[in-house]
Order: structure tokens, then sequence, then C-alpha cells
């Protein structure tokens, strides 16, 4: 799904190539680069949560449809500025300093989501929000940069932790 | 609504380690709440009239963002910054829904 919808994002924003681009072409790219980031980051985490067999592909897309828009959102805006509370990362292992570090890849990949979201909403919704076709174009890229780094992460504890945050967030975040 | 001094310190021009693509020429920042009601910064980045945009790469904005952010972090502001990214002659285009 990720894969289709970034090339439709790309595709959509070429259509104008020659000439001046539509803003209902530049809106609806923003939005599909959205949804593309938002089916990427529900799989990985339904394949971290029940596994990558293609027998297993059912429950998989039975969990992918509990998450939440906004609650992803608000655990990527947590992750992505680095700003994660201590009830949040309470007994996580820490660097010389005390600190949890968040990989480099999930704080990028966490504050893309966040942005898209956002920018998502406003080129949906707002129509006094003009859109410039150069800032469409490296928002895509970002998104592709960003989830190409994401996928070479190895499986490690942070990145199972990162994906879990995505549906377990609005528990976890009020303990 | 204009931010508070700490917030215009960590988006300095001077005091922000910026990747050398694209140039930057100002940062502006104002106080927005976001889509969800949560408050956050809306950060305009105004490039350089010299970059060239067809060339500016998503891991080069990647790496301007990330910057961003952590200077608000190592100021200690939590809020999330959005940050959209325009020349100056973009920004005096006339607004064109077409």
């Amino acid at each position: 799904m990720y894969d289709d919808l970034i090339a439709l994002a790309e595709h959509i924003v070429q259509i104008d190539a020659a000439g001046r681009t539509r803003q209902a072409h530049l809106r609806r790219a923003v939005s599909t680069a959205y949804y593309a980031v938002f089916h990427y980051l529900v799989h990985e985490a339904c394949c971290a949560q029940i596994g990558t067999q293609n027998s297993q592909r059912g429950y998989r897309h039975s969990l992918g449809r509990a998450f939440a828009h906004t609650t992803m959102k608000k655990a990527c805006s947590s992750f992505g500025g680095g700003t994660l509370r201590e009830s949040v990362i309470k007994g996580l292992p820490r660097d010389a300093n005390g600190n949890y570090s968040v990989p480099r890849e999930i704080r990028d990949i966490a504050a893309t989501f966040t942005e898209l979201q956002e920018k998502r909403h406003l080129a949906d919704y707002d129509l006094s929000e003009p859109w410039r076709r150069s800032e469409v174009l490296t928002l895509i890229d970002q998104a592709k940069s960003h989830v190409e780094r994401f996928q070479r992460l190895a499986p490690t504890d942070d990145r199972k932790f990162f994906l879990a945050c995505l549906w377990a967030w609005k528990e976890l975040e009020n303990r | 609504m204009p931010v508070d001094e700490k917030t215009r310190e960590a988006l300095a021009l001077d005091g922000l380690q910026l990747p050398p693509s694209p140039p930057v020429a100002r940062v502006e920042a104002e106080e927005y709440t976001d889509s969800t009601g949560e408050p956050s910064l809306r950060v305009l980045v105004v490039l350089d009239e010299s970059a060239d945009l067809d060339q500016v790469s998503g891991e080069d904005v990647g790496e301007l963002k990330f910057a961003i952010r952590e200077s608000l972090r190592e100021h200690g502001i939590e809020v999330f910054p959005y940050i959209f990214l325009a020349k100056q002659s973009e920004l005096d285009e006339p607004d064109d829904e077409g």
C-alpha cells in the first residue's frame, strides 16, 4: 500500500509539470503522502505484533483497523520532538547522562508523520492555506527518505516499543 | 501570536546548526494550535533566493527540520514545531486556488 500511495502522490504533483500546478493537485498529493506513511506505520506495527507470514495477513488487517490517527500523532509528536515523558520511558535503558536515547530513524519518521498529518488536515480543509509545488515535492521526498531509513533499522526493542506506542499511547502516557 | 524570548533564541539563525543546503535567509515562528487542539509552533523557514529547489532533497530538508527541533528541545521547548519552507519570491506570489 505504501509504495503505491507514495508513487501516486508524486504522480499527482507531476500531472501539471508543464505549467502551474493546480492547488487541488497539491492538496491531494499532501493528503496521499500522509496516508502512505500512515499505512506504512500501521503495517509495520502489525507485523511487529502479529508476524510477517502471508498466512497471518488477516490478523494484521484486523488489528490494523484499531489504529487511531490522533493517538498515533500524539505518540509521534513526543518521539519526533524528543520529548518523551518520564511516565512513558520509566524502566527503559538509559545512556550515561540518564536519558533514554531515541534512535534518529525513529525520531525522523515520527516527526514526519506528525508533520504530514497536520499538513494533510490543512490541505484537505483549509482553503486559506496556499500550497507550493516545491514544498510538496520536498515533503514527499522527505517522507520517502525517512521511511527508507526506518525500514533499514534493525528490529530492536526501541523500534518495537515505538511501534507499540502507536496503538498503546493513550493508556501509556496517562500512567 | 508572537513567540516568547526563549523560542526566538532557539530559532535565531546564528545559533542554529543548519546544514549547508538549502541556504536559509531567515526563520519566523508563531504560536499555533494544531488540528488536534495541541499547543504547538508554526515555523516558516524562508529560503535564500539562490536555493535551487529542484536540487533540494528530502534528506536535506529532513536535516534542516531536525536541527530546528533539536534546538527547540535543547532550549527546553516541548511543543511540536510544524515547519514550512518557501522562498520570499514564492511568498510574494498571489494565491491561486485554481
